[in-house]
């Protein structure tokens, strides 16, 4: 495999909770929520890499660890095989060239008071992507390219739609082009005939402009339709990673099962899993001992409650599960 | 488009108290520096005409040294409108820098910004102006000193707590993503959306500028005599206020009228840059 | 539109109802008509400002001041259209409860749960507080809270989302209505939770006969629950069938792409067809079907006027001139 563009290498962050001066004074140790653990992927050129999973698994944080906005207790994260944490100057800026995020709110994420052709045109100027002559022009056509007319380029966000403002906020981070695109639910704010738009331009300009991408979302659906590998995450931990047609074919962690057999489908006459995940998931800071999920994983045991090996099956497929062997053989979903 | 289309698409959008409180003030700001060309002086003295009601020749009546209340009215009005500007003014930009500064830094400036707040907050305002221009000595000059030095707070703590909201909002993610400085991040994203609601609490402070400079002019500390300052008239007028009303009258109203175009521009102004729609 | 035995009256009928917004009379909804039975679960799916939400409101008379509705609603036989705040009030969480997409918006933060559930039950019963203290506990356990007793006591913002919008389902249900309105109810949850939540309204429908109106722009959460839905677009009703003749072989144009916009795999294997273009404005509404302008079958017929609703052999139907049925139907 070529170099990874990205790596993220047994990283681990940690929030201290604010406690109450009482609490303080008592003496009480302060509360840590472990929003990433120990978490180890890589993302190769022209890759889509999807990261999955609910509400509190760590896969925000993790993306603006990714992006060198926040530093990881543990670990390292190496972009295009550089250590981010060790740049500065001319190199953090070249990292910011290198790695943009497409954000989950098309409402916020557009300055309301910029028209959108000063929006584009601000990181361009800014890094000098292109000549200043030229400016305009780029604009243009990286509008173009996201499928918004010339036109647009007076417009203020708010007469734009949630769809329309995306493509904004796409064309935006693809100014300074990024050799890596972080995707932190881009199409969730979206209505369904809109995220199909999305999702094609997205796929597009991946294919076109040799973009690796980390695609994070909580639909395993999207992710299945772009990606060529998923992570799986829950609680701070990934459990299961792997090519997207390995892991939907034979889930190898009972979480992803869990996942997988709990998205509705647009059939009728599908049949539901017999047991439904029950319960709701641990606060994140008070995170079960060994395995985070044993604590409403329906094949429990004894066993789970000391850390799970990585067990690794072909083709890059792995799961962090004692019994990651005879879950994967219990088959298709 | 035409001149009167433009105007009249314009005027469409607008709000209507905007517009109407624009117009007033522009009516005023034209009275302050046209008036007094076309008026005599307001210190003329007429010893005959004291106290006179009003009248062709005296529209506003005149006071106990035969001055017109009117022409006194007219010169005044550009001193008023100055101490509602310079009271307000220095107090926004020092507030607003501190309160930005503060919001999106935190960390020791903001421990430090806001301390001092706490500090200024916890004395009655006027008492405090008072007691500034007291040592200072009386003067409109140091009255903007000392409101400047109290009056900061509130802007202050509007800026941070709009700063506060607006810096973890995406687009200041994505600017800083960027790979854009810190200063750039601040002054081209972030001060555009935190600064309307400073904007709006200034044109309403205006108005409490204007009434604390009479306030003071009337208590012998703001404007001196022979000024026509709005507050000074009102107080030369209290001893005659039972024979000859309409020197405190006059000046009063002229007050009042002034405050209601400033409060009009200023409803204008929050309905204008408040709702921006999301949807 | 849909066949039933005259025999039964419908549990909710709604005829011809519309909205417009007051001032400027944009439309929102026009012209929406179903009828739902006891113990049936009706689902509503279309995109935002299709008007799925705004029908709903209107039902239960929840619409801001600025719309005005029009139209024939009726419940259990009485029409409550333009029915007075008293009466309404009166039916809202008696005869009809309601459920909305954000839990933590539709509860009382500074009133503990059991309060809140209470609150329902004191407005319309005559339950002393003993047997109210009851029947909380009661309804708390039958939307799967655990420790009832324990529970009650906390405030909404100590809780997570499943719970919240577990315990907003009990206040709806506290009263046994025989109707439950759920705008989006599981759209801001996790998909696991949503599933738990899905399953639970599913088997409160069948063990308490209570009739269930969906409204969400998730298909697969129609699929799951639904034995009816009606598809709206540009605040029409565009097609209405029984869940897997919708899914198998959907009459309606619109429906179809709809359904062609949901991801069944990768890329490669199973590109989308996205619909071009966005849905109408609703203060410019064309005046032919609204879905005209991004149709692959429209023709110049489709703009003039909005099409005829026509029934479908079993039971439904669709407002479309070139719908994709194999055999149009006759003419109704």
């Amino acid at each position: 495999m070529r170099e990874p563009v990205l790596e993220i290498a047994g990283v681990s962050k940690h929030f201290a909770v604010r406690r109450a001066p009482l609490a303080a004074l008592a003496g009480r140790p302060r509360r840590r929520v472990q929003a990433v653990a120990g978490v180890e992927f890589a993302i190769c050129q022209r890759e889509c890499f999807g990261l999955v999973g609910e509400s509190g698994c760590g896969k925000s944080t993790l993306a603006r660890l990714a992006l060198g906005l926040l530093r990881p207790d543990v670990g390292k994260i190496r972009f295009q095989g550089e250590d981010i944490s060790t740049l500065s100057g001319a190199g953090l800026r070249a990292l910011r060239r290198g790695m943009q995020m497409v954000f989950q709110d098309p409402y916020a994420s557009l300055n309301p008071r910029m028209t959108v052709g000063a929006a584009i045109a601000e990181p361009l100027a800014w890094h000098r992507v292109v000549p200043p002559a030229e400016v305009k022009a780029e604009t243009r056509r990286l509008l173009s390219e996201v499928g918004l007319g010339p036109e647009t380029v007076e417009r203020y966000p708010r007469d734009l739609s949630g769809g329309q403002r995306q493509r904004v906020g796409i064309a935006r981070s693809l100014a300074v082009r990024p050799a890596l695109l972080v995707a932190d639910e881009a199409v969730s704010a979206l209505d369904v005939s809109v995220r199909a738009q999305v999702l094609n331009l997205l796929g597009d300009l991946g294919e076109r402009r040799g973009l690796s991408m980390l695609f994070i979302s909580h639909d395993l659906g999207v992710i299945a339709y772009l990606c060529a590998r998923v992570g799986v995450m829950y609680l701070g931990h990934l459990v299961e990673c792997g090519p997207v047609s390995e892991v939907f074919r034979a889930p190898a962690h009972p979480y992803t099962r869990a996942l997988i057999g709990a998205i509705p489908k647009p059939d009728p006459g599908a049949p539901h899993p017999a047991r439904p995940l029950e319960g709701e998931p641990p606060s994140a800071a008070a995170v079960p001992e060994g395995c985070p999920f044993r604590t409403r994983c329906p094949s429990a045991q004894p066993v789970c409650a000391t850390p799970p090996p990585r067990v690794t099956f072909g083709a890059g497929h792995s799961a962090a599960c004692h019994f990651a062997t005879e879950i994967r053989n219990q088959g298709a979903n | 488009m035409s001149a009167a289309t433009t105007v009249g698409t314009i005027g469409r959008r607008l709000p209507r108290n905007l517009v109407l409180g624009a117009f007033l003030l522009a009516a005023w700001v034209v009275l302050a520096t046209c008036g007094p060309l076309l008026l005599g002086s307001p210190s003329a003295m007429d010893l005959l005409h004291a106290l006179r009601p009003p009248s062709l020749t005296f529209p506003f009546g005149t006071d106990n040294l035969g001055r017109g209340i009117f022409t006194r009215v007219v010169w005044g009005a550009h001193i008023d409108l100055e101490i509602g500007l310079f009271t307000v003014l220095p107090a926004f930009f020092i507030g607003s820098t501190l309160g930005l500064l503060a919001g999106y830094f935190g960390g020791v400036i903001e421990t430090v910004v806001m301390r001092l707040v706490d500090i200024a907050v916890a004395f009655p305002f006027l008492v405090i102006v008072i007691a500034i221009v007291a040592v200072l000595g009386p003067g409109l000059g140091n009255m903007y000193i000392a409101v400047a030095m109290v009056g900061w707070v509130s802007y202050a703590r509007i800026t941070r707590a709009e700063t506060l909201l607006a810096k973890r909002l995406e687009y200041a993610e994505a600017a800083r993503l960027l790979g854009l400085p810190d200063r750039r991040v601040l002054l081209r994203h972030l001060l555009p959306n935190v600064i309307p609601q400073a904007v709006i609490y200034a044109s309403s402070d205006v108005i409490l500028g204007i009434f604390l400079g009479s306030s003071l002019g009337f208590l012998g500390l703001g404007a001196q005599p022979p000024s026509p300052e709005w507050g000074l008239i009102i107080a030369d007028g209290y001893s005659f206020v039972d024979r000859a009303p309409w020197i405190s009258a006059f000046p009063g109203l002229a007050i009042v009228l002034l405050a209601i175009s400033f409060s009009l521009f200023g409803d204008g102004l929050a309905d204008l840059l408040r709702p921006e729609t999301r949807r | 539109m849909s066949s039933r035995p005259a025999s039964e009256a419908p549990l909710l009928a709604l005829e011809g109802v519309g909205v417009t917004v007051a001032t400027g009379g944009a439309t929102l909804v026009e012209d929406v008509s179903f009828t739902l039975g006891a113990g049936e679960s009706f689902g509503i799916v279309g995109e935002s400002g299709s008007g799925k939400s705004t029908t709903v409101r209107a039902i239960i008379g929840l619409l801001p001041p600025s719309l005005n509705a029009s139209g024939r609603i009726l419940f259990a036989g009485e029409s409550i259209a333009g029915a007075g705040e008293a009466r309404l009030a009166r039916l809202r969480g008696a005869g009809i409860g309601m459920v909305f997409q954000d839990p933590l918006a539709a509860l009382n933060p500074v009133m503990t749960v059991g309060r809140q559930i209470a609150e329902a039950l004191r407005w319309h019963g005559r339950l002393d507080p003993t047997a109210r203290r009851r029947r909380t506990t009661e309804v708390m356990r039958l939307v799967g809270l655990p420790e009832p007793e324990r529970l009650a006591a906390s405030y909404p913002h100590e809780l997570s989302g499943g719970q919240r919008q577990r315990v907003a389902l009990a206040i709806a249900l506290a009263c046994a209505p025989r109707l439950l309105l759920a705008d989006e109810p599981t759209t801001a949850l996790d998909v696991t939770i949503q599933d738990q939540i899905l399953r639970l309204l599913d088997e409160l429908r069948r063990s308490l006969g209570m009739a269930l109106v969906l409204v969400t722009h998730d298909l697969g959460v129609i699929a799951r629950v639904c034995e009816r839905v009606a598809v709206m677009y540009g605040g029409r009703i565009v097609e209405e069938a029984p869940v897997a003749r919708l899914f198998a072989a959907p009459a309606h144009p619109y429906t179809r792409m709809l359904l062609d916009s949901i991801p069944q795999g990768p890329r490669t294997l199973h590109p989308l067809a996205p619909i071009p273009g966005r849905p109408p404005d609703p203060a410019h509404r064309p005046p032919g079907c609204g879905f005209a302008p991004r149709c692959p079958r429209a023709s110049s017929a489709c703009a003039e006027r909005p099409p005829p609703w026509r029934a479908h052999t079993a039971s439904g139907g669709f407002a479309c001139l070139h719908p994709l049925l194999a055999r149009a139907p006759a003419h109704a």
